[in-house]
């Protein structure tokens, strides 16, 4: 199952991330699902082929979600392609989880679209809160966040 | 180059190989995937579980060929050990020739004398005080806030990963690369610089995608009733995109975990 979760890190507006998904990806807003944190905003249109919501928990503000019919419906792109393109439509940032279970850090987004590996609080993201404390390697986009020894290889 | 570096360097090239192996299968996998929710669109239904059948079966085979692989850099690791073993009883920086018959154990073993000392550390591991894994990743300590990633990986009760941890510390723990240790039939990584130590994959660990443990959290919370589970509006987001086969996984896990598999 492909899974495109791009969560932004800083406050953005449901509708204009359902604009900018449409625009980006030619999906017709009626196949979006939006979620509000308790219910759908709106009927969809099948087939659905992603969906906006509210952020999951504190330091996350809201979250893009994209399966295989997002997958089948954009050619497969690299979550990061996607994270790319949302975050610079919106001028926000975004992060992505690790895509593999042996990998820990996650990428960040900045608005002008440059990433790099970061690291969250593990022990805060025990408790739903999505902190980062740093980047791994320097991140043109967001140079307030300390760069990370990245430890004793 | 000497007949133990070749051998190391043998089965590292066998390990890489059998990673590169896993993600072919997981490209073949994604792609049967793919095929099987196409047939199931066009109404092609016992196609598409047949394709759907031979999809997990895939995922399956994906799963031996990543274990394969940590196996071998686990040898890997314990041949480097051997050769360090033999330098220093030959009293030689030079390389070291693996005859057959030698009567030197693997590091491993225990040994006597002054070779007692346990192999040094290697890995983030040597420096860094190691914390305990994440209660996210702990069957009974899962909870609805927990966060769900792309990929996820629960331990199961039985799983003593403290006693795993220690042998880390330790140094009994093979270290695979980069931040990866291989215990008792488990991977586990190290976060750097933080110290926390996560589980991978291997015995007494369940490999979940995001609906998967998605559905599992549901369950934890009603009681491993799924009818119960699938009203709570907490779940209400994902239930288009969950099927059967989610919640079949989500089901096994929880009832491994119970002891009823």
């Amino acid at each position: 199952m492909r899974d495109y979760t791009i969560v932004f890190i800083e406050p953005v507006n449901l509708s204009f991330l359902v604009e900018a998904v449409s625009a980006a990806f030619s999906v017709p807003p009626e196949q979006i699902e939006i979620w509000n944190g308790r219910n759908f905003t709106a009927p969809v249109a099948e087939p659905v082929i992603a969906q906006v919501a509210v952020g999951s928990g504190p330091g996350a503000f809201a979250e893009f979600v994209g399966f295989d019919a997002f997958a089948e419906h954009t050619g497969e792109p690299e979550v990061l392609a996607v994270a790319v393109e949302l975050a610079t439509r919106l001028k926000r940032r975004v992060v992505f989880g690790p895509e593999s279970a042996e990998e820990f850090r996650w990428t960040l987004v900045a608005a002008d679209g440059s990433h790099g590996r970061v690291v969250v609080d593990s022990e805060q993201l025990d408790d739903g809160v999505l902190a980062v404390i740093g980047a791994v390697e320097p991140i043109a986009g967001a140079p307030d966040l300390p760069l990370i020894e990245p430890g004793a290889p | 180059m000497s007949n133990v570096d070749e051998a190391s360097g043998s089965v590292g090239a066998n390990a890489e190989s059998a990673r590169e192996l896993a993600g072919g299968i997981t490209s073949s996998k994604d792609l049967l995937e793919q095929l099987a929710a196409q047939l199931a669109a066009i109404g092609v239904d016992v196609k598409s579980n047949q394709t759907q059948a031979a999809s997990d079966r895939a995922e399956e085979l994906a799963g031996h060929a990543n274990a394969l692989a940590d196996a071998l850099d686990a040898l890997r690791a314990q041949v480097d050990a051997l050769k360090a073993l033999i330098v220093t009883a030959s009293g030689s920086t030079g390389s070291a020739t693996l005859s057959r018959g030698s009567s030197l154990r693997p590091a491993s073993f225990p040994l006597t004398g002054a070779s007692q000392e346990p192999p040094p550390i290697k890995g983030p591991a040597a420096s860094t005080t190691l914390k305990p894994v994440g209660k996210r990743h702990l069957f009974g300590q899962i909870r609805p806030k927990s966060p769900v990633k792309a990929k996820n990986t629960v331990v199961l009760p039985h799983v003593d990963t403290d006693a795993d941890i220690a042998a880390i510390k330790a140094g009994r723990a093979t270290h695979l690369r980069d931040n990866l240790y291989e215990v008792n039939g488990r991977t586990y990584g190290v976060e750097t610089p933080s110290g926390t130590v996560y589980p991978v994959r291997g015995e007494g660990f369940a490999e979940m995608n995001k609906l998967e443990f998605t559905a599992l959290k549901a369950l934890l919370a009603h009681g491993g009733d799924r009818a119960s589970a699938e009203r709570d509006p907490r779940i209400a987001r994902f239930r288009r995109h969950m099927t059967d086969r989610t919640w079949e996984h989500a089901r096994s896990v929880f009832d491994r975990a119970q002891g009823r598999a």
